[in-house]
């Protein structure tokens, strides 16, 4: 009988980590109503972080696809030591690393900064320096500053993403912010 | 000016800053983070200017996402990694089978049903005993102007199965079930095949492995 995994879809985050690593356990198993549980779960989160990454619907699409299969091939080295989501995340990294290395080739922009609507908090001038800048940073820096402020991840789960010393998380957080606050002065000069 | 006792925990509130500002700094650590906070106005001027800086990364969403899950898409990226991993198994399989094979037995065809078929039975020199078959995939091209009803027999004949495009096709592709086979069997194989009338040239192209979809479907 087919399992059911769909209650927990309906309401993203929903699922506790139990949830989580049962499902790993049937992926791993080459269940796909399982692999399907989590696609729906993750797919609004990868999609928008690899967009962020490469501003790119076709690219984005093709990351969060390309991480699925890597879930699909390798669930069963998944050792259940972390959650789920970073580990999905770290496969999210690599693969968006590997884009943003190779970007000129394969990387469409289809992303215009004129659609970013102006806020309160700062012109939207401003946003653009910004966004900008973190587009210029080496390939490590730009995710760093995307998983911190962009998915909104701690600088445990980053270094475990990354596979780097929470030391090496730190110090590329602090070259991006020192170039980042540079682009702020000219912005605002 | 600053002691060596405070620069230290002001690297170390700098260092843990972006943190503070996303929200994922333990109780404790926001708490120390707060407490220099207060005290130190270079610290104070950096978090305003990660807090721009954070707003302005995740401010970028012009993103319309048009594209939704899509598990239809999903399964067929799985079925095509199936068969794109039975296919480089089916490789690696072939060349253990190969050397396998060096030992190998008696080499029968059987017909369509996993039944030794009578009509042929290829031989190799060294052992017999029974063997596990193997699902070879061959190609074999018919000899110009052999008739087209002789076709389908002559492929029963030679235990060859699943061949599409019968009788139409001038060259097919079918699966033979064989005992483990070295290349240079195969190949053995491959001439006393087409060495039959109304075959031009035959050859074996891979190891057929079964797809699980019994557990990919159920």
């Amino acid at each position: 009988m087919r399992a059911d995994y769909t209650a927990g879809t309906k309401r993203p985050g929903s699922r506790t980590v139990r949830d989580e690593h049962e499902l790993m356990t049937a992926v791993a198993r080459q269940d796909r109503a399982a692999l399907e549980a989590l696609y729906r779960s993750y797919h609004a989160r990868l999609f928008r972080f690899a967009f962020r990454m490469t501003h790119s619907h076709g690219a984005a699409d093709e990351i969060v696809n390309d991480v699925m299969l890597a879930v699909w091939r390798s669930a069963g080295s998944f050792r259940g030591s972390s959650k789920v989501s970073t580990w999905i995340f770290g496969i999210a990294y690599r693969q968006a690393l590997k884009r943003l290395s190779k970007k000129s080739l394969a990387i469409a922009p289809d992303f215009d900064p004129d659609d970013v609507p102006a806020t309160e908090n700062g012109s939207r001038e401003e946003r653009d320096w910004i966004r900008h800048g973190v587009d210029t940073l080496p390939a490590a820096q730009k995710l760093a500053v995307v998983l911190v402020f962009y998915v909104g991840m701690s600088y445990e789960e980053v270094a475990e993403v990354t596979d780097c010393p929470v030391n090496t998380v730190k110090t590329r957080m602090f070259h991006a912010r020192r170039k980042l606050k540079g682009v702020l002065e000219d912005s605002a000069s | 000016m600053k002691t060596q006792s405070s620069n230290t925990i002001h690297e170390d509130v700098d260092g843990l800053l972006p943190w503070y500002v996303n929200g994922t700094l333990s109780a404790a650590e926001r708490e120390y983070v707060e407490e220099h906070l207060s005290d130190c106005a270079d610290c104070a001027q950096e978090l305003a200017a990660l807090r721009r800086i954070a707003e302005a990364v995740q401010d970028e969403t012009p993103t319309p996402l048009v594209i939704e899950p899509d598990s239809e898409r999903l399964n067929s990226l799985l079925d095509a990694d199936v068969s794109s991993r039975s296919r480089k198994t089916s490789l690696y399989l072939a060349a253990a089978t190969f050397v396998a094979a060096l030992f190998a037995g008696i080499l029968v065809v059987t017909d369509f049903d996993g039944r030794v078929a009578e009509p042929v039975v290829f031989e190799t020199a060294t052992q017999s005993g029974a063997a596990t078959l193997t699902d070879y995939v061959v190609r074999i091209e018919f000899a110009e102007g052999f008739a087209r009803d002789g076709r389908r027999p002559l492929l029963e004949s030679l235990g060859v199965r699943d061949a599409a495009g019968l009788p139409d096709s001038a060259a097919v592709r079918g699966v033979v079930s064989l005992p483990a086979a070295s290349m240079a069997e195969l190949e053995a194989i491959s001439e006393e095949m087409q060495a039959r009338d109304g075959i031009s040239s035959v050859e074996f192209v891979a190891v057929q492995l079964p797809v699980r979809s019994d557990r990919l479907n159920e």
